[in-house]
């Protein structure tokens, strides 16, 4: 996620960036502050309201025409997008905040979406080494599950 | 080496992401894709975004699947492995291999690598796919 990767550059000063389309008021969610250009440009991305611990968390997005193929279905490509953002900040937040680089992620879909569509991540840690840390992420629209996403992440500078 | 639009024509998300182009070579079945990392490809450390390496992964294994199977298909499964980073400017291909081909299913892998002005080929990632060929109702 954003600051995982500033903080890999050692840079916390860049300034969030806009999305081609405005944040719409979505219930329960907060625009978040964007500093991944390719998570900006996909974007906006939403982030729960609620307080959590940072390892278990929700985040979501408004499917619109960007984000679908030509049948009108959600293009696998954005959900991993997705995922690598919200999952990194689990990995960053697991490693007490230290830049964290993706190694593997594994995607299975399970359903799909269509634009005006609600997608919801929910995020959670598996399990932390001093070098790896290990994530997992379903994703719903509604109560169906669409997909889930499992990925290990490198903390830089640790072995 | 000749560069031509995929077919069919990108919509959507990959036309958003793209442009995303086929590359035709000397082999003429293979399924090949490039495209150039921009400004809007990046992570907050300048470097190729995972999502849009992922992403691009998948427009191949896609098109390579849809092309096997003659048919619509849908992606069941997408594995990455991520072994390099790619930087502005560089030219990133991959080529599908198509693993195994059922009546129902395709299973495909491929290699995204990215060529910078050092004009060495950098291996970015290992991808696998799993698609189901949709029925012909």
């Amino acid at each position: 996620m954003t600051e995982a990767r500033d903080a890999l550059k050692g840079d916390n000063e860049r300034h969030a960036l806009p999305s081609p389309r405005p944040a719409q008021p979505l219930q329960g969610y907060t625009p978040m502050e964007i500093r991944d250009p390719f998570e900006a440009f996909v974007g906006p991305l939403y982030s729960e309201t609620a307080q959590n611990d940072g390892l278990e968390r929700k985040e979501a997005f408004i499917v619109d025409d960007r984000h679908v193929d030509a049948a009108g279905k959600l293009h696998p490509g954005m959900l991993m997008t997705f995922a690598d953002a919200i999952v990194g900040g689990t990995a960053w937040n697991a490693s007490g905040r230290r830049p964290c680089v993706t190694l593997s992620m594994q995607t299975s879909y399970t359903g799909t979406a269509k634009a005006g569509d609600v997608v919801v991540g929910h995020t959670r840690l598996t399990r932390k080494t001093r070098a790896v840390v290990f994530c997992a992420a379903d994703f719903f629209v509604g109560d169906e599950l669409i997909c889930q996403s499992t990925s290990l992440w490198k903390v830089l500078g640790e072995h | 080496m000749t560069i031509s639009m995929t077919s069919p024509e990108p919509t959507g998300f990959e036309a958003y992401v793209g442009p995303v182009t086929r590359v035709s070579g000397s082999s003429n079945d293979a399924f090949t894709l490039s495209f150039t990392i921009e400004q809007q490809h990046l992570n907050g450390a300048d470097m190729l975004h995972g999502g849009m390496m992922m992403s691009f992964a998948s427009i191949v294994l896609a098109g390579a699947a849809r092309e096997a199977a003659g048919s619509a298909v849908e992606a069941l499964s997408v594995n990455c492995d991520f072994t390099g980073p790619g930087k502005l400017g560089d030219v990133v291909t991959a080529t599908a291999e198509i693993t195994r081909r059922t009546r129902s299913v395709v299973f495909l892998s491929c290699d995204v690598k990215a060529r910078g002005n050092d004009g060495d080929n950098r291996m970015l990632m290992a991808a696998t796919g799993v698609y189901k060929v949709a029925s012909r109702d």
